[in-house]
Parts: C-alpha cells; sequence; structure tokens
C-alpha cells in the first residue's frame, strides 16, 4: 500500500473526525446556553385590523385604566390581562399601574367597577400563546404578551412600547 | 484524535475502519444534538404556558358575549361606636353601641357592546331597627365613545371629588367616616349628593394631560334638606351642576378640579321666610394627590342661598383637608372638617348646626378585602363637645 495515500486518509479522516467532535461540544454549549438564558421580550399586540400603529407608556395606562374605552377606528377597547404570574403581568404591573403585586390591580379594577368606569373585571388568558389567539379574533382586543413564548403571531399586529421590554426594546 | 486513533495499529485497515466507525457515531451525535436543540427551543418557549390555570381571582373564560354579562359585588361594614359628649347646656352624656351598617349591593351588567347598567341598593337599619331599602343608584348609560357619555336615573351629584369617588361602601374610604360636607343627605348633609336625572361625562385627552368632566341636569333640591326628588319635581326648575377635573401625566396619582352647581328650592308656605324660592348656588374645588403611599385631598364648597321672601343672600361653606401614609398594611391618617352655616340661613338654619372635626385613625388591611379601622373624633357643635371613637370592620364581596 501506499503509505503516502495512507497517511493522507488517515489525517483526512482524523480532521473529520476532530471537526465533527468540536462541532458536537459547541452544539452541546449552545443547548445549555438556550436552557440557562431566555430573555422576556414583552410586546403589545391588537388585532390586525385595528389601524393603531403606535402605542406609548401614557396611552398603554389610559388604555388598561379605562380611561381610554373605543378606538379611533370604532371598536371598543377590550383589555385581556396577562397570566397571573406571567412576565406579561409583571410587566403591566410595574410598568403600566406601578404596583407590586396582583391584588392591588385586582382591587383597582373593582374600585373602577363601582365607579361605572367598567361594568366587570377585565378578562385574563392562560398564557401568552391565548392571548394571541384571542386577540386574533377580537377586532378591539389589546393584550401584553412576551414574544419569547409565542412562534406565531398570526391575526394580531405587533406594537413594541418603549421601557415595556425587558430586553431594552 | 489520539484518543480515537491511536497510533501504532499495526493494521491500516484496521484503524481506517475504526476511524470511520468513529466518524459515523460522531455524525450520528451530532444529528441528534442538532434535534435536541430544536426541540428545545420549542420547548423552551412553551414551558411555562403549559403550567396551567392559575387560581388567580381574575376570570379566565371569555363569555360568547350573546346575553347581559351580570356582575355582582358589596359592601359591608359593622362597627362599635362609642361617643361621650359635654353639652352646650352643662350636661354630659355617654353613649356607646355596636353597629350593623347594612349591606350595599352593586350590581352592574354590561348589556351590549355600548350600553352598560349599574344599580347600588343599601340594605340598612332606621334609627328604630327597622329594615330601610335604599334604592341610592340606578343607572342606564351610553357610551359614545372616550369624549361623551350620557347615563340616565339616579346617581351621585357632579360635586367634588370624594362624592365621585367614594360611594356608599366604607371599605372604598380611608376613614370610617365620610368628610362632614358629604353626608348623605337623609344623615344631616349640607349637599344635594344624589341626583335623579340625567349624567353627561367623558374624558378629553391631550399630551399633559387626561381633562375629565361630569355634569348633570336633574330634577333638583325638594323643600326640605333630606328630600331627594325621586319621582315628581316640586318645581318647574331643573337643578345643573358641572365639574372639571384635571390630571396632569407628569404627576401620577394628582389631580385637581372645580365645580359648579345651580338649584331653585321650592318654597315651603307655613315656615317662616320660605313663603319662596331660594336661589341655591353651589361652588367648589378640590386638589388630589393619591399615588402610593401617600393619600392627600383637599375640598372646599360654598353653597349661596338667595332668599327671595326677604331678598337676603347667605353664604354656607365647608370643606376638610385629609393625610393618610401606608406603610405595608397600615395606613395611618388624619383629617380636619369644618361647616359653617349662616344663622340666618333660610334652608339649613335650625336643622344643621356649624360642625369642627379632628379626625385621627388607622387603617388595617386585614385581607386585601376586609380593614379593620381604628379612629378617634373630636367634635365641636354648637350644641356640644364631643369625643368619639369607632371600631370599624368594612368589606367588599
Amino acid at each position: 500500500m501506499n503509505y503516502r495515500n495512507k497517511f493522507f486518509g488517515i489525517a483526512s479522516l482524523s480532521i473529520v473526525a476532530l471537526a465533527l467532535l468540536l462541532v458536537s461540544f459547541s452544539l452541546a454549549q449552545e443547548v445549555q446556553e438556550v436552557q440557562l438564558e431566555v430573555k422576556s421580550d414583552i410586546i403589545v399586540i391588537v388585532n390586525i385590523d385595528n389601524p393603531v400603529s403606535h402605542l406609548s407608556i401614557v396611552d398603554l395606562k389610559r388604555i388598561f385604566k379605562g380611561k381610554r374605552k373605543v378606538w379611533d377606528s370604532g371598536p371598543i377597547v377590550t383589555l385581556w390581562l396577562p397570566s397571573p404570574g406571567s412576565e406579561s403581568m409583571q410587566t403591566l404591573l410595574s410598568k403600566v399601574f406601578d404596583y407590586e403585586d396582583e391584588d392591588d390591580l385586582n382591587k383597582f379594577y373593582l374600585i373602577a367597577i363601582f365607579q361605572q368606569k367598567f361594568s366587570d373585571i377585565p378578562m385574563s388568558v392562560k398564557s401568552d400563546r391565548d392571548a394571541v389567539k384571542e386577540i386574533a379574533l377580537d377586532k378591539g382586543g389589546i393584550a401584553l404578551v412576551d414574544a419569547s413564548k409565542v412562534s406565531s403571531f398570526d391575526g394580531v399586529k405587533i406594537i413594541r412600547v418603549d421601557g415595556l421590554s425587558s430586553s431594552g426594546f | 484524535m489520539v484518543a480515537f486513533a491511536p497510533l501504532g495499529f499495526a493494521d491500516d485497515g484496521e484503524r481506517i475502519s475504526q476511524l470511520e466507525r468513529e466518524v459515523a457515531e460522531l455524525k450520528r451525535i451530532v444529528n441528534r444534538l442538532v434535534d435536541e436543540n430544536q426541540e428545545l427551543k420549542t420547548t423552551v418557549a412553551e414551558v411555562s404556558e403549559g403550567a396551567g390555570t392559575s387560581a388567580g381571582a381574575f376570570s379566565s373564560v371569555k363569555s360568547a358575549f350573546s346575553t347581559p354579562k351580570l356582575s355582582i359585588h358589596g359592601f359591608g361594614h359593622i362597627q362599635y361606636d362609642y361617643s361621650q359628649a359635654d353639652n352646650s347646656d352643662a350636661t354630659s352624656s355617654d353613649t356607646n353601641a355596636f353597629k350593623n351598617g347594612g349591606v350595599d349591593l352593586v350590581i352592574t351588567s354590561q348589556i351590549s357592546d355600548k350600553i352598560s347598567f349599574l344599580n347600588e341598593t343599601l340594605f340598612e337599619f332606621g334609627e328604630d331597627g327597622a329594615n330601610i331599602l335604599d334604592v341610592e343608584r340606578v343607572l342606564l348609560k351610553y357610551a359614545v365613545n372616550d369624549r361623551f357619555n350620557i347615563a340616565a336615573g339616579r346617581g351621585h351629584t357632579a360635586l367634588g371629588y370624594w362624592n365621585q369617588q367614594f360611594h356608599h361602601g366604607t371599605w372604598l374610604q380611608t376613614t370610617a367616616d365620610r368628610p362632614i360636607i358629604y353626608r348623605f343627605e337623609d344623615d344631616g348633609g349640607i349637599l344635594p349628593v344624589h341626583y335623579v336625572g340625567l349624567e353627561f361625562s367623558g374624558n378629553i385627552e391631550n399630551d399633559g394631560g387626561t381633562l375629565a368632566y361630569v355634569a348633570n341636569i336633574a330634577n333638583g333640591r325638594g323643600t326640605i334638606v333630606d328630600e331627594v326628588q325621586l319621582i315628581e319635581d316640586d318645581n318647574d326648575s331643573k337643578m345643573f351642576s358641572l365639574m372639571l377635573s384635571y390630571e396632569p401625566e407628569s404627576i401620577e396619582g394628582f389631580g385637581f378640579g372645580v365645580n359648579v352647581l345651580h338649584d331653585i328650592i321650592p318654597s315651603k308656605l307655613g315656615t317662616t321666610n320660605r313663603g319662596a324660592e331660594i336661589d341655591e348656588l353651589i361652588y367648589g374645588g378640590h386638589l388630589y394627590y393619591t399615588a402610593s403611599p401617600y393619600e392627600v385631598i383637599v375640598e372646599v364648597q360654598v353653597i349661596d342661598h338667595y332668599n327671595h321672601a326677604t331678598n337676603l343672600d347667605d353664604t354656607v361653606f365647608g370643606g376638610y383637608v385629609q393625610l393618610a401614609y401606608q406603610v405595608d398594611d397600615y395606613k395611618p391618617y388624619f383629617r380636619f372638617d369644618w361647616l359653617s352655616i349662616a344663622d340666618r340661613d333660610p334652608f339649613f338654619a335650625g336643622s344643621v348646626p356649624d360642625e369642627t372635626s379632628y379626625t385621627t385613625g388607622l387603617r388595617y388591611e386585614l385581607t386585601s378585602y376586609a380593614a379593620l379601622k381604628f379612629e378617634y373624633r373630636y367634635v365641636d357643635t354648637d350644641e356640644a363637645k364631643k369625643n368619639e371613637l369607632t371600631i370599624q370592620s368594612s368589606f367588599v364581596f
């Protein structure tokens, strides 16, 4: 056998083996990183037919506190509150209401009922994905969701609000 | 490479085969890791959403909204009152009693996208222990848009901050007792806090803040202080009131406003100086800052009465300053109230005394929806100087 050919054959196979080894180690590392670091990305979603294109934190406060109940395009605003305990709920509490816990939010809406600003406590969703499904069917709907937990935004429009996302959008 | 292909294999062919097997194995490992990586990315996005229904206090079911959706809540309070009075006739008195504050039911319903209904009915007890049912508010409201809503029925008059913020449930308010000027009509109050008629309201936004307005056209006062004209009007004139409040965006929780009301009080034949109607003009202002942990509320109301029977003007004025500060579940508070009735006022004189009071107390949140209040009041009226103590449990359900 030609020793030079054998040498190159063995060397090539060794290089390929080394490359595959390095790729597998880096993938394992990436899997670990995915497990440890998932940053939330809180966004606002409205129905895709809602012409609104921009909302500020002030607008969100007015909407969720009942000062703005009708969209400029006509539909009644329907609030969909985030799932209790979720990142979206924490963002709603801290950035929109300046509250520390969900009981304060519940009390706010109870008091608003007695003042005839709301007729009932707004509905809440079980998950960010459910929020997308509900808003897609609700012309006047608005919700806060964590974009990192949603794979499809069919039927909704995404509105990024300065200061809302923890990822620093 | 050294680990997988050590040098020194006698048979090169065997070594190559070994390497090939190892490369194939590595390829399988890499493919498996790629698949797992993809699966994990999807799973991480879904794992917290699959945590199940939270047992929070929020509804998590969307209704089809084909029928009106009814909501019932209510308030209650039970208290212990102690009062020690030094009367103007040099006598003194001492009373204490448990008091059942009754139940205040609030029923709301969203009849359609733009029409809502509210009813507030109070089940309480009279001085003789008789059951009293008081329909305090019945309102049908149509929301044209954010700037214009119209409601019809019985509600709370556009008259200052407290009357719009705090209704009959004592749980809503920090203190056990209402300010003197906002006592209900059947409790010696001087303001027409209830109306029967129409209400117009709305919010007007600009970049700087929100201007809220509430206006009424209603039946107006009856012939005596505690009469709310529910089903008829003793005179053809109607009461008009308007309240404006502005909340600047730059200071969260701060607001201020003004109110004005005009009415013509019917004559009361057979009563001295009440042979003709009385023109009533009420005007006032309010200022508040309620961003936690602070609570500051200041209000002043002035009532001008022009008596057509005597052609004389008289002025009644009153107000309060309330301060509170929240520390965890505890909220100490203080309020100063004053009320000055003109001696010859044709409507109030003889039935409502001058009064000044200093109130201090502590509100403790037993739970999110039940509070315990300990309140001391020093009350100075024309008739007596009183020391009053109230321990009140108030709750919402």
